[in-house]
C-alpha cells in the first residue's frame, strides 16, 4: 500500500486519471526568489560601498532598450550636457550624454519593463534615496547616456559660466590631479569634435527629471542610502510602476 | 496515476529560462573599481582641458562685451568649437503679445567676423553680438534646435524646448550679459510702441518708420511700429540709437537667432551672477 502521495508524485499526474489539482509551469516563486537574492547580494555589496570607503564604480547598461530613470533633483558645481556616440546593442546611435561632477541626487529610480513570454510583463526596479527634499545621494561623478529628459518645473538651471555651442570634446566637469579632466563626456574625437554640439555650464541644477537611458556611471565615494532592488509584474500599480509613470514621460 | 518525468524537466527547463531571463535581464548593473576622478573643475572662467587641433590651434578667440556698444570686458573665452549651427527662436506671440523683453541688444563687431570650428574649418559672415537682460515671457513658444552640421557619420538632432511653462525662461538673468556669435539673417523684432519716440530728435515722416530706420530695421505691424531688424543690418547698440528716449528695456514681437556659440557672464567680463539660463519644463533630446 502507497502512503500520501508527495508533491513530486501529485505534480505527475494527468487530469486524466482524475488527479488531484494538477500544478504545471514554472514555479515563479522560487525563480523570482533567486533572482531576488542575486539582486540582493549585489545590493548588499553596493551598500558596503555607500559607506565612502570605497572608490566604485557603479555602471547600469540598458541594451535591449532604454530604462526609465527619475529624481527630483541633479546637480552639480560642474554640468555638462552634450550629444555623443553611444553604443546600443552593438549599433553606434546618437545619445544625449549628461555629466556632472560631485554630484548630487535626492531620490533615485530606475526600472525596466520585459517581456518573458508566458510569465508576461515584469518590471526590475531600482531605487534609492528617500525622497525627503534632501540630496542624499552623492558621487563624485555620475554620466548618464540619455535618449530624452524631461525637466518638469523648474527644469534647467544653469548658473556661471555658461557655454552652449561647445564641442562635446571641450566641456569640463571633473578635473584629475589639479587640472581639469579632457574630453569627459568621452565624445567622439574624430575632427577634434566637429559636429558634436555640447552645453558646458560652471553651476546647474536639473529639478523633476523624467528621462529614457542607455547607461549610467555613478563614480567615487557613492552615498546610495535605502537602496532597494525589487521585481513585479508590470500590472501592478504604485511602488511597482515604472520610475516614469504618471503620465509624464518624456515623449508626453 | 501516471508520472511524468517529461512534465518536471519541462518545469526544470522553464525555470531555468526564467531564471536566465532576470539575471539577464536588459537592465545589467554591476560595480567595479573606479579610475580616481576628483570633484568640480571649477575656473575663474571657462576652463579648458581639451587639446583642439594639434597644437590647440583650432580654438577661436572671442573678447567678452560689456553689454554696452563695442566695448569688451577685457576677459577673452577660447572654446573649441562644435560647428553645429543651431537656432534659438522665440515665436510670435498670440494676439501680437510681446514675448520678451532686453534691456539691450548690442553690435560689438560691426563688421563680420569669422570663427575657427574643432577641425580646423573657417564660417566667415558672423556677427559678434550681446544681449542683456534678455527675459522670455510665460507661456511663449522657445526652443533651441541644431539645424545644421552635426556629426555626418552618426547625424542626429539637438533640441531644447520649454512646453510654454508658467515661469518664464530666463535667457539672462539680472545683470548677465549673452554673446553670441549668429548669422547675419538671424533676426528679432523690436516693439517700438513702448518706447518714448517723442523723445527722440527723428526727421519728419511716420513715427515707426523713422524710429525703425535708426536700427537699420524694416517696418511693420500697426503704425509701423513691429521693427525687424536682422543683425547684419542693426546698426550698433539699442540704448545708444534710442538716447533720449530714456528706454531702458526693449519689448520684442520675436526672436530668431542662428547660432554657432552662445556664452552668459556678467558685465565685467567674470562668471553670471545668479541664474543665467533658466529653462522651466523643458525636454532635451538626441534623436537620430
Amino acid at each position: 500500500m502507497t502512503g500520501q502521495p508527495t508533491d513530486r508524485e501529485i505534480e505527475g499526474r494527468t487530469p486524466d486519471h482524475g488527479a488531484a489539482e494538477l500544478r504545471q509551469g514554472t514555479r515563479w516563486g522560487r525563480a523570482g526568489l533567486l533572482a531576488l537574492a542575486s539582486f540582493g547580494v549585489l545590493g548588499w555589496i553596493v551598500g558596503q560601498a555607500a559607506s565612502g570607503a570605497l572608490a566604485v564604480q557603479l555602471n547600469v547598461d540598458s541594451q535591449s532598450s532604454p530604462a526609465a530613470f527619475s529624481t527630483t533633483l541633479l546637480e552639480g558645481p560642474d554640468i555638462a550636457f552634450g550629444a555623443a556616440a553611444g553604443s546600443v546593442d552593438g549599433s553606434t546611435t546618437p545619445v544625449l550624454r549628461a555629466g556632472v561632477s560631485d554630484a548630487t541626487l535626492n531620490g533615485f529610480c530606475l526600472s525596466q519593463t520585459q517581456s518573458l513570454g508566458v510569465l508576461g510583463d515584469i518590471t526590475v526596479k531600482v531605487t534609492a534615496g528617500d525622497d525627503s527634499g534632501k540630496a542624499d545621494i552623492t558621487a563624485n561623478y555620475a554620466t548618464f547616456d540619455l535618449t530624452t529628459i524631461r525637466a518638469a518645473g523648474e527644469g534647467v538651471v544653469l548658473g556661471g559660466w555658461n557655454q552652449i555651442g561647445v564641442a562635446s570634446t571641450d566641456v569640463t566637469t571633473i578635473d584629475q590631479n589639479g587640472a581639469p579632466y579632457p574630453n569627459p563626456l568621452d565624445a567622439p574625437t574624430t575632427g577634434y569634435g566637429e559636429g558634436w554640439f555640447g552645453i558646458d555650464s560652471d553651476q546647474g541644477a536639473v529639478h523633476n527629471i523624467k528621462g529614457r537611458l542607455y547607461s549610467a556611471q555613478v563614480i567615487g565615494n557613492i552615498t546610495l542610502p535605502h537602496l532597494k532592488v525589487n521585481l513585479f509584474h508590470a500590472s501592478k500599480t504604485g511602488d511597482a510602476a515604472p520610475c516614469d509613470a504618471a503620465g509624464e514621460t518624456p515623449e508626453d | 496515476m501516471t508520472r511524468t518525468t517529461t512534465t518536471r524537466s519541462s518545469r526544470r527547463r522553464q525555470r531555468a529560462i526564467a531564471l536566465a531571463a532576470f539575471l539577464g535581464f536588459g537592465t545589467v548593473l554591476w560595480i567595479g573599481p573606479a579610475n580616481p576622478v576628483s570633484g568640480s573643475a571649477g575656473a575663474a572662467k571657462p576652463a579648458t582641458s581639451f587639446r583642439c587641433g594639434p597644437n590647440d590651434d583650432h580654438r577661436t578667440a572671442l573678447p567678452l562685451s560689456t553689454g554696452r556698444g563695442t566695448a569688451t570686458s577685457g576677459t577673452t573665452v577660447t572654446p573649441c568649437l562644435s560647428g553645429v549651427l543651431s537656432e534659438f527662436s522665440v515665436e510670435r506671440g498670440t494676439g501680437d503679445a510681446d514675448v520678451a523683453t532686453v534691456t539691450n541688444i548690442t553690435k560689438v563687431s560691426n563688421d563680420p567676423i569669422s570663427i575657427t570650428t574643432a577641425d580646423g574649418s573657417t564660417i566667415s559672415g558672423l556677427y559678434h553680438i550681446a544681449f542683456s537682460n534678455f527675459d522670455v515671457a510665460p507661456d511663449e513658444k522657445t526652443e533651441i534646435k541644431s539645424i545644421k552640421g552635426t556629426s555626418s557619420s552618426v547625424p542626429y538632432t539637438f533640441t531644447l524646448k520649454p512646453d510654454g511653462a508658467d515661469a518664464p525662461v530666463v535667457g539672462d538673468g539680472e545683470d548677465v550679459v549673452t554673446d553670441k556669435v549668429v548669422t547675419g539673417d538671424s533676426v528679432v523684432t523690436i516693439d517700438l510702441s513702448s518706447i518714448d519716440l517723442a523723445g527722440l530728435d527723428l526727421p519728419i515722416g511716420p513715427i515707426g518708420a523713422v524710429a525703425c530706420a535708426l536700427v537699420g530695421g524694416t517696418p511693420g505691424g500697426t503704425l509701423g511700429m513691429d521693427c525687424t531688424v536682422t543683425f547684419a543690418q542693426l546698426r550698433g547698440d539699442l540704448v545708444t540709437l534710442f538716447n533720449g528716449a530714456g528706454v531702458t528695456k526693449f519689448d520684442l514681437k520675436s526672436v530668431d537667432l542662428k547660432f554657432y556659440y552662445l556664452v552668459t557672464h556678467d558685465a565685467d567680463g567674470g562668471p553670471a551672477p545668479g541664474t543665467a539660463l533658466r529653462f522651466p519644463d523643458t525636454t532635451i533630446a538626441v534623436t537620430p
